[in-house]
């Protein structure tokens, strides 16, 4: 379907990739429940995502190559859908950091202390680390709120 | 960001009860306020599930790559990668199950790894979208196989349609592992005058059921066909071709 409307085989690759996160995204939930198989439901969400995909590009809003932008199935994976392109906007400005902001607040989310995270890296001292930290995730709710596609999707 | 400290420690739980009140009364009546906090939230959900997500996309890359024979999977850690090794073992194993399983043919992987529905257009149909029998293409759009083929079956399909049943019917046996059906309804449309614009589509679903019923030569002349003719098919008719011969 993917290369059949303008893609290629990466893009197919990612697509599929994405579409199984998000179905194991939805396996995890207590409601999570299939009526059909799970190859029906990966084949409509890589579908959908790919239809946002395109739509993203041409800028157009419209839907492409007569295909309904609408699928019943895979709106029950809707919100994960939608979590997976917010989070995919917010990897993209997380990885425009610095790599030692990426360091710093890699090894927090491990639950390192902020000394544990100096020993790692060689830095000065903790109060340079939390500096760091603090400016670090500063920068980064700034270049997140810059973007406009965001406020519609959080 | 004139607020993004206040706000981060009323997310943090670290706002005293004067302080807490009084942000919780500016946060009621400044929108901008309402938005910093909300995006806010949301950077500190993202951070905070950012590991477990990171990891999870990593288990389903490097299980990609391992399923494409380039690198072996690595035992998963954490107990949610359990689950989503699982999940991905159950997708790919029933994937593999669905085409060998009963078949006693050695070809199935054809399917498996080369059959993608063609869904055609409402407009490429050129048909009354008002029609009852329409629903019984929209089952297929919508990759609902075997209701399209029921659909099929107990709604008339105009004259005028019958070429367009019989290719999109072919595709749905394709896709519920049942080559020879598949073949049937091709083998009626084949070189017709109707299907003139659909030729190249069914001369590769043709030589995809006939290669899984193992009659590689007539698969591998098909595919020479598409090799010569078609723009669109050329390059899978090619690799295709190669895979059957060195069989």
């Amino acid at each position: 379907m993917i290369l059949r409307s303008g893609g290629n085989p990466d893009d197919a690759r990612d697509i599929f990739q994405d579409a199984l996160i998000v179905f194991l995204e939805k396996a995890d939930s207590p409601e999570f429940n299939l009526s059909s198989s799970a190859e029906t439901y990966l084949y409509s969400i890589c579908k959908n995502i790919w239809l946002r995909q395109k739509k993203k590009k041409s800028r157009t809003g419209e839907s492409t190559d007569g295909m309904e932008s609408t699928d019943p199935l895979s709106e029950y994976f809707l919100e994960e859908i939608n979590a997976l392109q917010l989070r995919k906007i917010m990897d993209s400005y997380f990885n425009r950091l610095p790599l030692q902001c990426r360091q710093i607040i890699g090894y927090s989310l491990e639950q390192y202390s902020y000394d544990e995270i100096r020993l790692k890296l060689d830095l000065a001292s903790v109060e340079y680390v939390r500096n760091r930290y603090y400016l670090c995730k500063k920068k980064l709710v700034e270049m997140i709120s810059s973007d406009p596609s965001i406020k519609d999707m959080i | 960001m004139k607020d993004y400290d206040k706000t981060e420690d009323y997310l943090n739980g670290k706002l005293g009860g004067e302080e807490k009140a009084a942000f919780e009364e500016r946060l009621k009546n400044e929108p901008e306020l309402q938005e910093q906090v909300k995006l806010q939230r949301g950077v500190n959900q993202y951070l905070a599930e950012k590991k477990r997500r990171d990891a999870l996309t990593s288990a389903v890359k490097e299980a990609g790559r391992s399923y494409h024979g380039s690198k072996s999977i690595k035992p998963f850690g954490a107990g949610s990668l359990w689950k989503a090794a699982v999940l991905i073992g159950i997708v790919l194993t029933t994937t593999v199950i669905l085409f060998y399983y009963g078949s006693g043919l050695s070809n199935r992987f054809v399917l498996a790894e080369e059959f993608t529905p063609y869904l055609p257009g409402l407009n490429t149909r050129n048909s009354d979208s008002t029609s009852h029998w329409e629903d019984c293409f929209i089952l297929f759009e919508n990759t609902n196989f075997k209701g399209s083929l029921e659909c099929f079956d107990s709604n008339p399909t105009p004259d005028s349609m019958l070429t367009w049943k019989m290719f999109v019917s072919g595709q749905s046996w394709l896709a519920l592992n049942d080559p020879a059906k598949a073949q049937g309804c091709f083998a009626k449309i084949d070189q017709s005058e109707e299907a003139l614009l659909l030729q190249e589509h069914i001369d590769w679903y043709l030589a995809l059921s006939l290669a899984a019923l193992d009659s590689i030569p007539e698969a591998i002349q098909r595919l020479k066909k598409l090799s010569t003719e078609s723009d669109f098919y050329r390059k899978k008719a090619d690799a295709l071709k190669l895979k059957l011969e060195k069989q």
